[in-house]
């Protein structure tokens, strides 16, 4: 019952919100009567794609170490110490049993569903599906009683987060061109994967649409709507180095390598969507437009931030030069003059760039 | 022509259609200067545009031979400088902001782990700068402005927020990084640095010695 208040009720109250918008799209975008026959099709496609369902089973992974994470955290603040001088001196089996029916009850959500979906693979004949799922959920859990025993062995107030966070901080230097990337990780996490789960749809649906009929042209569209969705992380990305990387100019690194850095940044921001791009079209795409898409939205993105660095450019007006850049770079992929509009883009952007960077000024509303 | 540490050519620095810093000329030799003015008067902007931190119209020179916005980089590898309030991400560490500088300015007079040492930062050198006060925040910022080879350093109210123990620590290292390395110091402070220090006031958008 302890057990219960200090681990189950607190995780569903935490994640209240969570829960709701899983069960809003579980339960809530089908009329009632159609519910049994949208899971009934949902489980059929991911059982019956090898590929669906490995992501399917990444996502079941997700909200599993959400729940090691969860009862990890818990054991590491000081008024849950007393637990260790309670549950640390359990042995044998009521050692893990006890640990099995705590992670029980948090993971029993994806259990319950991941149950049935074996349920109705066997039934539809997917041996291979069946084993996957029931193999699947007893490794997530089995495998973090360990966890959870390791943890009551190393008594302490410092999570593994945090111990992990310590031994990266010692051992890895952050380069220049990543600061984004961790600041994006670390308090921009929403907008990072709103514009990342948008970018996926996009490049998924795209590839849908396009079907049999390979164009490459079709791809360019989807890559330019998801450059278009990454647009505000750019805006922001002036934000975060007027705010707090305000030294940067002051630092003897010639422009070409700056350019380079900020190439490097972006290209790390689109990786993502253009190994889903990759994945999507491996048997259909030549390698040389995989090349021009990416390089496409990279060039793209580089083009936005120069813009930035011209003075007094506000959302309104950034956002005007970003619809315009879109629309000239998709008439010319529809010409198919692509090679041209990466061109043109990273000549404007090299030059923009170069001219503009040490000319630049923080607004100073902004300073202030 | 006589060989300046620096020299300030027609500086001009505005803010919108603001004049905030006019300068038709400033030549420092090698010394340590300290530069006066009230709340407001425009010292920390005078500081930034001989960092080259912000533009302006006119032209800096260095040794009379290196111009700030022909030779930005150059420029740059030879002043160093230290804000009044630094502000970095928060998930920053101080080393990681040691290992950047030192990798854009190369090898120091001094070996950066023996000023870690001597500054008493190497205690909490690796955790991120959101843990930090803001004195620890200060000593980090002091420790970036001493990498380097510099010619001229320039620090920006280096006093507040630091305690006690490490004001003679500072002197200290100002003296010898300007007598031994042949550094050239630029200091806004309310209170004197060194006994020797030459004396510079914002007076009327210009920077005049007194």
């Amino acid at each position: 019952m302890a057990l219960s208040k200090i681990f189950t009720t607190r995780f569903y109250a935490k994640n209240t919100g969570f829960f709701l918008v899983i069960f809003y799209f579980f339960f809530g975008i089908v009329p009632g009567g159609q519910l049994p026959s949208y899971h009934y099709t949902l489980i059929k496609g991911f059982t019956g794609s090898p590929s669906f369902l490995a992501l399917v089973c990444l996502l079941w992974l997700l909200y599993n170490l959400k729940c090691i994470a969860f009862i990890i955290n818990v054991l590491s603040t000081k008024e849950h110490s007393f637990l260790y001088g309670t549950l640390g001196i359990l042995e044998g089996s009521t050692r893990w049993r006890t640990w099995l029916w705590v992670h029980l009850t948090l993971y029993a959500p994806v259990l319950i569903y991941s149950l049935i979906a074996a349920g109705i693979a066997a039934k539809l004949g997917f041996q291979l599906a069946t084993f996957v799922i029931v193999l699947f959920s007893l490794l997530m859990l089995i495998a973090p009683l360990w966890i959870y025993v390791h943890k009551m062995k190393h008594p302490g107030t410092v999570s593994i987060l945090s111990r992990w966070q310590q031994w990266f901080n010692r051992t890895v230097r952050k380069p220049i061109w990543s600061f984004y990337g961790h600041e994006l990780l670390n308090n921009n996490m929403r907008s990072l994967g709103i514009a990342k789960i948008a970018s996926a749809v996009i490049v998924i649906v795209t590839c849908s649409l396009m079907a049999d009929k390979y164009d490459e042209r079709v791809l360019l569209v989807g890559i330019l709507i998801c450059v278009l969705a990454q647009s505000v992380l750019v805006y922001n990305h002036r934000r975060f180095d007027d705010l707090y990387l305000s030294m940067l100019p002051q630092l003897p690194v010639p422009m070409w390598k700056r350019y380079l850095q900020m190439g490097g940044l972006y290209l790390a921001l689109v990786a993502p969507e253009s190994i889903l791009l990759i994945y999507k079209t491996w048997q259909q795409a030549a390698p040389i437009h995989w090349v021009m898409l990416i390089t496409s939205g990279l060039s793209m993105l580089m083009l936005f931030r120069s813009l930035l660095y011209f003075p007094r450019t506000d959302q309104d007006k950034y956002f005007r030069w970003v619809l315009i850049i879109v629309v000239t770079i998709l008439f010319m992929g529809l010409a198919r003059l692509y090679w041209y509009g990466i061109i043109g883009m990273q000549v404007l952007a090299g030059t923009i760039f170069y001219n503009r960077y040490y000319r630049y000024e923080a607004p100073l509303e902004k300073v202030d | 022509m006589a060989s300046h540490v620096i020299n300030l050519q027609q500086v001009v620095k505005s803010y919108h259609d603001t004049v905030i810093l006019d300068i038709p000329g400033l030549e420092l030799d090698y010394g340590v200067y300290w530069l006066l003015g009230g709340n407001g008067a425009g010292k920390t902007t005078s500081m930034k545009v001989m960092a080259g931190l912000i533009p302006f119209q006119g032209d800096i020179l260095l040794d009379n031979t290196i111009s700030c916005n022909k030779q930005p980089v150059q420029y740059r590898r030879y002043v160093n400088y230290a804000e009044a309030e630094p502000l970095y991400p928060g998930f920053i560490t101080g080393s990681d902001l040691v290992a950047l500088y030192v990798k854009t300015k190369g090898k120091g007079f001094r070996e950066v782990q023996e000023m870690i040492d001597l500054l008493g930062v190497g205690s909490f050198i690796h955790r991120p700068v959101s843990g930090y006060s803001s004195g620890m925040l200060k000593k980090v910022s002091l420790l970036l402005a001493f990498t380097g080879r510099p010619k001229v350093i320039l620090l920006d109210e280096p006093l507040i927020t630091l305690d006690t123990q490490s004001l003679p620590l500072l002197y200290t290292l100002v003296e010898e990084f300007h007598q031994q390395y042949g550094v050239t110091f630029c200091i806004t402070s309310h209170q004197p640095v060194t006994a020797g220090s030459v004396r510079l006031q914002v007076q009327d958008k210009n920077i005049v010695k007194i």
